[in-house]
């Protein structure tokens, strides 16, 4: 039974954003292991980037705290029409050939967090309700801000992707 | 079945309308479209689906393999030491050799790695449990990979040798002593043993299938080949894969061990490193993976040059192997066996300098001029030469795998008779399980060999052909470029096949 | 879950055990279930031999097997089964009538017989199956009777490598006729006693009476001929030998032995409607050179005992 955004409460929402931060933190954790003792400097960026997460779901929890009380519900973003946050890597055979820089770590996640906002702002045009549009303003606004952090990232390293 | 044809879903509702300010790169960007059509097996055969599921599939498929594996080479040590006697050299290097190149490597891809007993004790001591994932709980022993838990070291494969020439290197070496085993069991025994000690020793110190990747000298061509198969394991929907978080088909799950062979099963665009072990599509927590029919030759890409060099090295193989073992020249395959035919070391010496100069020197040699000539032809704007060099190279996988075909046809046809005696009588005992062990010796339609294995070829040069024009296409996009590019390449196509054609019907 | 991973457990090491206790299983109940005694020959051109150890790939290469030696009891049945480890081979035992089977390598035959008698009944190989193939002979005893005092040599294989220095040329000559394989059927030293199924004289030739045939007298007359047989020239009829006293007699009876083992000889029959005699004098021409036949005979003559030398007048 899957759901547009737009039929969503703001409560949900933002239960939704924080359930997308968590995953992607478990996530990066993973690839972070997957990389250990493979690619130091790849497993540590992507634990960096899991970390990142964690401040990031830190902000959305508080949000949450201070609007609607007591603990965000756990919503699976697979209940929801199209795609919001979550890194993903671009080669398949980047183990076998030991070709994964610990740039393109950066790379995925800030593909991520500039989908994330996509998906915010285009649910923005949507939405009647100020409130709602509030929220997704704010939240595309976040991750604009990840991406951007990222991308400062990307250019400290020396390579725009 | 037409509803199974992969739609080419679109990942973004509309990326066209987002402020972007940059193109869209890596997984933002949509997959490219898929070439020819594809059948959805898992859906079409909805207890193939339930098969690959159980957890046990995998060990199912091998068990019976391990027995008559270790029966055979059982037979080795106490059977017969009559080569064509024996079940193990029957059975492994003609009747297993034969299923490989022109049954399973065409239509199943590396099918064969799904039942390979080689690793099975490595992988076994690797994952201290033959059917159940085990999960790393915190505190547990073991080393974490992923979020499943493995014992033995786990070392990261040395970046240096994350390349196929290892296995380019074993294969060649197995082939320069291949008269050795063909006709003395025991041999073949040390052969094979040596293989599964390796294997597990490798599975012991290394992480995962590193033995398999890297190093198992079957691996080489099974990787390279599989590329023209029809079968193909890949993820459904590339949406579903990115909105995933759990990305189990890579780090494991509870369901599933991670990808085995190190792949991301989710992104996997050709079939070269995929064991078809089936763990992706038991982890994938969103039932993404599956197994799909596809036109004959659909993967086209090599990446490297150690995958160049494999191209190189197998078809150099079937030409020099038509030579020694079809060829009416009894004088190659007495340099080949210098220790029977007593012609002395320095005979096998130079007999092995010629198989190892062929494919690592001679053709490569040969093709890069074609390849130069062709781009000084077609002049104008060049792509850079590896990725012209590649393209090109490639042409030579579905060509050499038609003409492994034809040469391993008359093996089979020819031998036949030695599969249904062994059958009956593996060791050379003197039983008759089958009531086959007196089977007189009778080559199945020598007369119409020549015309078969020349029919092989001429499909497989008509496919090269077709598809070198149409590759030439990635590098010229101009008309006139890329006929002239692909013409010195098609006519050395022509040459190769003629080639082998001469040699066959001589 | 934990019982489908204890019985794949068991199955894993079931598939590994049963790999090879179920092939061994199989034949021990093939030969238990047999009514007879089983016996299994195995023929090994290589190192010229009938064997009862069981001929694998490993101990092929090691050359390391015993030959038969096979006791039977009086009127015993016999599951005979017959194996070739290498190249085709004809086993052949006239006296039981066994044979000949031709074994083809990798194949197995089986003959059955009964040993109704007692004694001692030769085997052979009658196949020419290579440089040990004179080797090939073996025997059974049945009942209480005595073992022949030797069985043949074993092919040592030292033909393969090249010859050492002999210090003469009888020397030489006992290196060839014991590792040609004339002395698996001409005995050892040339004593013969070989028995020959259905051959008019029973047995095989002695030829170390030779030097009388070659009317050499004595151990002098002996020494002289050698001597001419080493010479780079060899014998020729005009060229009498010093020291021989009839030269003509003996270059003539030298030329007719030299026709024999250049050229063989078939045996005769006792029985004309009898079977071929097993052994013959195959024809040596292509295998052995002037030199080397010429330093058997060399060997051969000497091998002969003059009275003068015994001491003991007649
Ligand atoms: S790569 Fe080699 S060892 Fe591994 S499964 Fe395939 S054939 Fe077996
Ligand atoms: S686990 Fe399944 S859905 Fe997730 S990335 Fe892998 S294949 Fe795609
Ligand atoms: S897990 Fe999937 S992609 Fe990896 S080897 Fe197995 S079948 Fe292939
Ligand atoms: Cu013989």
């Amino acid at each position: 039974m899957t759901r547009r955004i737009e039929e969503l409460e703001p409560k949900e929402i933002l239960a939704l954003a924080i359930s997308i931060e968590q995953a992607n933190q478990k996530a990066l954790r993973n690839f972070s292991e997957m990389f250990d003792g493979y690619n130091q400097e790849v497993s540590r960026n992507f634990g960096e980037m899991a970390e990142e997460e964690g401040r990031h779901e830190e902000l959305l929890q508080q949000m949450y705290k201070k609007k609607y009380k007591g603990p965000a519900p756990n919503i699976d973003s697979f209940d929801i029409e199209g795609v919001v946050e979550a890194v993903d890597l671009d080669d398949s055979e980047f183990l076998i050939f030991d070709s994964f820089k610990a740039q393109q770590v950066y790379q995925a996640s800030w593909e991520a967090e500039r989908r994330a906002r996509e998906f915010y702002l285009k649910a923005v045009k949507n939405v009647k309700d100020a409130e709602m549009a509030n929220l997704f303003n704010t939240l595309a606004d976040m991750e604009g801000d990840h991406a951007d952090w990222l991308e400062k990232k990307l250019g400290h390293k020396g390579k725009k992707p | 079945m037409s509803e199974n044809i992969n739609p080419n879903p679109s990942i973004l509702p509309s990326p066209s309308a987002t402020p972007a300010s940059r193109p869209l790169t890596g997984p933002l960007a949509p997959p490219p479209p898929l070439e020819g059509w594809r059948i959805d097996l898992l859906k079409t055969f909805p207890w193939l689906k339930w098969l690959v599921k159980r957890r046990w599939f995998q060990f199912a498929v091998v068990l019976p393999n391990l027995f008559l594996f270790l029966v055979f080479l059982a037979a080795g040590v106490w059977g017969t030491p009559v080569g064509n006697r024996n079940i193990l050299i029957v059975f492994v290097w003609i009747f297993w050799w034969f299923l490989l190149i022109s049954a399973m490597v065409p239509f199943l891809s590396r099918a064969w790695c799904t039942m390979c007993p080689f690793p099975f004790f490595g992988e076994w001591i690797q994952r201290g449990s033959l059917t159940t994932p085990k999960m790393a709980a915190p505190g547990a022993k073991g080393a974490k990979v992923g979020i499943n838990r493995y014992f033995g070291w786990n070392l990261r494969w040395p970046k240096a040798l994350s390349n196929i020439w290892m296995q380019n290197i074993g294969f060649l070496g197995l082939c320069t002593f291949s008269a050795f085993y063909l006709t003395r069991p025991i041999v073949t025994v040390w052969v094979l043993g040596s293989l599964i000690i390796i294997a597990t020793v490798l599975h012991v110190v290394f992480r995962q299938r590193a033995f398999c990747n890297y190093v198992c000298p079957v691996s080489g061509f099974l990787s390279l080949y599989s590329m023209s198969s029809m079968a193909e394991v890949r993820s459904r929907d590339a949406e579903v894969c990115l909105k995933c978080h759990d990305k189990s088909c890579l780090v494991g799950s509870e369901r599933g061990w991670g990808c085995p062979w190190f792949n991301f099963p989710s992104k996997m665009e050709r079939n070269n490193y995929c064991g078809m072990c089936m763990e992706c599509i038991k982890s994938c927590p969103h039932d993404n993976m599956t197994v799909r029919l596809r036109p004959f030759a659909t993967d086209t890409k090599l990446k490297g040059y150690d995958e160049a060099w494999k191209a190189f090295i197998m078809l150099s193989l079937a030409l020099a192997y038509s030579v020694i073992y079809l060829g009416p020249w009894g004088f190659f395959k007495d340099l080949a066996n210098f220790t029977e035919s007593g012609r002395g070391l320095s005979a096998f010496l130079g007999y092995a300098l010629c198989l190892w100069a062929l494919p690592m020197v001679v053709i490569p040699t040969v093709f890069s001029a074609f390849h130069w000539v062709a781009r000084r032809l077609a002049g104008a704007e060049p792509k850079p030469w590896k990725e012209s060099f590649l393209l090109m190279a490639y042409q030579l996988v579905p060509l050499g795998l038609l003409a492994w075909i034809a040469f391993s046809l008359p093996l089979i046809f020819i031998n036949g008779s030695y599969i249904l005696v062994t059958m009956s009588d593996p060791f050379g005992w003197g039983w008759d399980l089958f009531h086959t062990a007196h089977t007189a010796w009778s080559p199945i339609l020598p007369q119409w060999m020549p015309a078969i294995q020349v029919g092989i070829l001429a499909i497989g040069l008509i496919l090269t052909l077709k598809s070198v024009f149409k590759q030439a296409g990635k590098i010229y996009t101009d008309n006139r470029a890329r006929l002239r590019f692909a013409l010195p390449m098609a006519l050395l196509m022509t040459l190769i096949v003629s080639l082998f054609i001469r040699l066959y019907v001589s | 879950m934990k019982t489908r991973e204890w019985l794949s457990t068991i199955l894993a090491l079931a598939a590994v055990i049963g790999s090879v206790a179920l092939p061994f299983w199989y034949e021990g109940r093939r030969a238990a279930s047999a009514p007879e005694r089983t016996i299994t020959l195995t023929g090994v051109a290589s190192s010229g031999i009938w064997t009862e150890d069981p001929v694998t790939g490993d101990n092929y290469r090691k050359n390391s097997f015993k030959p038969a030696r096979i006791r039977l009891e009086k009127g015993e049945s016999v599951r005979l089964v017959l194996r070739s480890a290498d190249v085709t081979h004809r086993f052949y035992m006239p006296e039981l009538g066994v044979g000949p089977v031709e074994l083809v390598p990798g194949h197995t035959e089986e003959v059955h017989f009964k040993a109704d008698r007692e004694g001692v009944f030769n085997y052979y190989c009658t196949e020419i199956c290579g440089d040990c193939h004179f080797h090939m002979r073996g025997f059974l005893t049945v009942g209480n009777a005595a073992d022949p005092a030797a069985a043949a040599a074993a092919c040592d294989g030292t033909h393969r490598e090249s010859p050492p220095a002999f210090s003469s040329l009888a020397e030489e000559g006992r290196y060839w006729f014991e590792s040609k394989g004339c002395v698996s059927c001409h005995g050892a030293g040339g004593t013969g006693g070989v028995p020959n199924f259905n051959y008019a004289r029973g047995t095989v030739p002695a030829l170390n009476t030779l030097a009388s045939k070659l009317s050499l007298e004595s151990k002098s007359e002996v020494e002289a001929f050698t001597q001419a047989l080493g010479q780079k020239e060899g014998l020729a009829k005009d060229k009498p030998a010093p020291g021989v006293s009839n030269w003509a007699l003996s270059y003539a009876q030298y030329q007719s032995v030299l026709r024999t083992i250049q050229g063989g000889s078939p045996p005769l029959k006792a029985d004309p409607k009898g079977p071929e005699p097993p052994l013959f004098m195959p024809a040596w021409k292509e295998k052995l050179g002037l030199d080397q036949i010429n330093s058997i005979i060399a060997y051969l003559v000497s091998q002969q005992k003059f009275e003068e030398h015994t001491g003991w007048g007649m």
